[in-house]
């Protein structure tokens, strides 16, 4: 790609896009900053903290592990083989993603309130998870020239060690990409956590500043948890920039003639159809379940409607800000490689290992040392949740506008155009879909988000994931299942464009 | 002793039938080529032998061992047939040498074998280069020298050339064909190249309509094809109707001997075929009287493609005739024009 200089507007607008990405870091060290290195040693040196570490990386180990075979052997099952009804399972396996964590773990622990600790933690993680395992590894398995494995079969090896020696060798990256995904997950995840009592960094930063007794030792444990995120994001990084193993030459593709089941067929159905119904089946059984018996009991609230319009008028700002925040930074690191743009594109990738709740406590932090004028309101929590999915859209529009020639614009500047209306006519019509992918994405994680909101919410400001919260804490189920149900629904839909974009550009 | 043998065999994939009663045996050693156009079921038959699909009837014997009866299939990692696809298709996690090394028990992933195959395809320097770091041509011979290490009975090619640009492609198919000769193995090539396949096999077989139209050396082919349409797929032709008779046919062109006596005497109709540089075209002075006119030349340089209008009592016809790059008329010329050897008649 050539290297221009980068229009100043453009630069600075992204200028602004890094500042706000950088703000959590920033105000997170100087909290940290104030403390005296005795009390740092005191409470890093606990043997609270050595626990929540073993639970944290014990479990990220262990999730991770069981998501990758749990992931290899459904898109083993949906891509190779001749198992019947593949569009409807790949949806079916692809939709955890959109029932939010503490949804699904609410719908387990409901049914089975002794489901605590490591095994409950392990178990409903998993099943949520694996998905970020399933997508990548399907796309390899579709993806891989047959030729490469028949070339295998050619020379001698039996179906088992084609798979070992040449589609796992494949696999290997991107699934390790998906088992990081996992684990920036894990380690930010506070609400599923907090209801399978399973305490990790996440769930003790939310505690400790609730009770508010102490905001050093939050502070801490924020940038222990930010230094381990950070690591696996490294590690993520590495393992996509390495994963390209691009197809060499530039012949047709032959397409692949599907293992035949045969009298196996049950045994895979019964095997996606466990792993359906366990993922997707028993929360959304458990949110009918309640929904029913919660309007036997009590009337529906008109706090449902309220809380509906707050979360979608929310969630259409936070889309459209972060949206605009992202696109002169994907703009400048694509189009306008340098130094600027360099550090600029860096900067909202360290966004990337901070959680809700240090971004929230963070902010909140900033709002009360530097402009209280802030602190509580709307346009906090709305730049909140465009620092925390502005890595996200970003993910969403790089490949769109990798995909563009600058040649349009330079052919729309030869017509006579100046170099805003040629983008505006040019490049950003050829963008509205990656566009809408992007808002979508920030959309549905939106509605779906809950620690940042707890913490940054303006008192009153109820949307469906805190008035969820708040009633399962009292552990009011029936009251709390329909603010879930609506959750789910909404984010199903941008899920389901979002999976048929996926699949489309996958086959 | 054959080294393959192909009889009867057919394969559909679902309602489209690809290959119907197919037959062809390639004696051992030699350097085979299966022609046809795209879409015409040559990488399925390729496939067929590699073992990648089984026959639907028929039966496919390697070595004298019988592989696929259409009941009993043998694995491709059981049938010791080498396999170059496409594009070489290397793996791209390994290195060259691991590449050459993959089929190789695991004792003897490090013995020379794997290096004395990567210098005999002259890549000798280059073991420790991932597959991205080669070129095309180079790409081609690490397969070639990957599909060689498990000393295979026999080798498939499955378009390996087409890839490659036109200057590399005369050089690599020379050196593969060098190398599989010198190793005596029987090599199947498929393409759709008929300078390919005409230049490089020893036996070409000309695959039509999911079966096998005719084999023979390429010199059988190209002179005495079996009809008009085979002549026509292997190189420009003229068609003339001719009257035939044992030894001679009576065409426009004047009397023609026949390449080889018919085998009855009684006269009947029929065509005869001509390829461009069968026909001779002189400047008028000297040959006697012009009898055609030149509409257009195409002009290569070594040669030139001539289209003539040559006069006829019975209405004026079209010759396509090739002649020296020197020896290029103009166009408006009026030139003459004789068949200069005998003719083949169907």
């Amino acid at each position: 790609m050539r290297r221009t200089r980068a229009p100043s507007v453009l630069l600075l607008a992204g200028l602004l896009t890094a500042a706000l990405s950088l703000i959590p870091i920033v105000f997170l060290g100087l909290e940290v900053h104030h403390i005296a290195l005795a009390d740092v040693k005191r409470l890093l040196l606990r043997s609270h903290v050595a626990d929540l570490l073993g639970n944290t990386l014990g479990l990220v180990v262990a999730a991770s592990l069981l998501s990758a075979v749990v992931g290899i052997a459904a898109a083993w099952c949906v891509e190779r083989t001749d198992v019947p009804g593949r569009r409807i399972w790949m949806m079916l396996l692809v939709l955890p993603l959109a029932v939010p964590e503490f949804v699904s773990s609410f719908g387990w622990v409901s049914f089975f309130p002794t489901m605590h600790g490591f095994w409950g933690a392990l178990f409903v993680t998993v099943l949520a998870y694996y998905p970020f395992v399933f997508l990548p590894a399907a796309a390899v398995l579709r993806g891989i020239d047959p030729a490469l494995e028949e070339t295998g079969r050619s020379l001698g090896l039996g179906p088992w060690a084609t798979f070992w020696r040449i589609t796992m060798p494949l696999l290997r990256l991107p699934v390790l990409g998906g088992a990081l995904i996992i684990a920036l997950h894990l380690l930010a995840e506070y609400g599923a956590f907090a209801q399978l009592r399973f305490p990790t960094f996440a769930t003790e930063i939310y505690a400790e500043y609730e009770i508010g007794f102490d905001g050093a030792s939050a502070a801490l444990l924020s940038l222990v948890l930010v230094a381990l995120s950070l690591l696996f994001l490294t590690g993520e990084v590495l393992a996509r920039g390495r994963a390209r193993y691009a197809r060499i030459g530039s012949g047709a593709q032959r397409t692949r003639t599907r293992i035949a089941l045969g009298r196996r067929t049950p045994v895979a159905l019964a095997g996606l159809g466990t792993l359906s119904g366990l993922s997707l089946g028993v929360p959304l059984a458990a949110l009918v379940y309640w929904v029913q018996r919660g309007s036997s009991s009590t009337l529906p609230s008109a706090s449902v409607v309220g809380a509906t319009m707050t979360t979608l008028e929310l969630s259409l700002a936070a889309a459209i800000l972060t949206v605009a925040l992202a696109l002169p930074v994907a703009l400048l690191a694509i189009r306008h490689r340098g130094v600027a743009s360099g550090l600029i594109e860096r900067s909202t990738y360290i966004a990337r290992a901070l959680p809700g709740v240090v971004i929230g406590l963070a902010l909140v932090s900033f709002s009360i040392r530097s402009a209280e004028w802030l602190y509580q309101s709307v346009v906090l929590l709305v730049v909140g949740y465009a620092i925390l999915f502005l890595p996200l859209a970003l993910i969403a529009i790089r490949g769109p506008i990798a995909q563009l020639a600058p040649r349009m614009e330079d052919v729309a500047r030869s017509l006579g155009l100046g170099p805003l209306r040629a983008f505006v006519r040019t490049t950003l019509p050829m963008l509205r879909s990656g566009l809408g992918a992007a808002a979508g994405l920030v959309f549905l994680s939106t509605v779906t988000e809950l620690t940042g909101t707890l913490l940054l919410r303006p008192t009153g400001t109820e949307t469906l994931a805190t008035q969820f919260w708040t009633y399962t804490a009292n552990l009011a189920y029936g009251a709390a299942a329909p603010y879930a149900a609506i959750m789910v629904a909404i984010a199903a839909l941008p899920a389901y464009l979002l999976i048929r974009r996926l699949d489309m550009t996958g086959t | 002793m054959s080294a393959i043998r192909i009889t009867g065999v057919s394969k559909s994939f679902g309602p489209v039938s690809v290959l119907r009663k197919l037959s062809l045996e390639i004696p051992s050693g030699t350097f085979a080529a299966v022609l046809g156009v795209s879409g015409c079921g040559k990488s399925t038959l390729l496939r067929l032998l590699a073992g990648f699909d089984a026959i639907d009837a028929g039966a496919i014997e390697i070595g004298g061992t019988l592989v696929d009866d259409g009941a009993r299939h043998v694995a491709p990692n059981h049938r010791r047939v080498g396999y170059v696809p496409q594009e070489g298709a290397l793996f791209p996690h390994l290195d060259v040498r691991a590449n050459v090394a993959f089929g190789l028990p695991r004792a003897e992933r490090g013995a020379p074998r794997a290096d004395e195959l990567i210098a005999l395809v002259g890549l000798d320097g280059l073991q420790q280069r991932r597959p991205h770091e080669l070129s095309g041509g180079q790409q081609q011979r690490v397969a070639l020298a990957r599909a060689l290490a498990t000393k295979p009975d026999v080798v498939l090619l499955d378009e390996p050339f087409s890839a490659l640009d036109p200057e590399l492609r005369t050089s690599m198919r020379a050196e593969v064909r060098a190398t599989l000769k010198g190793l005596g193995t029987t090599t199947v090539l498929v393409t759709h190249d008929q300078e390919e396949a005409l230049s490089c096999a020893d036996l070409v077989a000309v695959l039509r309509d999911g079966t096998i139209s005719q084999a023979g050396s390429p010199r059988e082919l190209y002179l005495t094809p079996r009809n008009v349409e085979l002549a026509r797929f292997l190189g420009e032709a003229n068609i003339l109707p001719a009257r035939l008779e044992a030894r001679q046919a009576h065409t426009q062109l004047g009397p023609l001997m026949l390449r080889a006596p018919r085998g009855e005497d009684s006269p009947c109709d029929g065509v005869v075929v001509l390829r461009p540089e069968e026909l001779r075209i002189a400047a008028v002075n000297g040959s006697g009287p012009a009898n055609a006119v030149v509409t257009s030349v195409e002009y290569y340089g070594h040669d030139a493609r001539v289209e003539l209008l040559c006069d006829h009592p019975g209405g004026a016809f079209v010759l396509v005739a090739r002649t020296t790059g020197i020896d290029a008329p103009e166009v408006g010329e009026r030139v003459v024009c004789a068949a200069q050897s005998s003719a083949h008649a169907l």
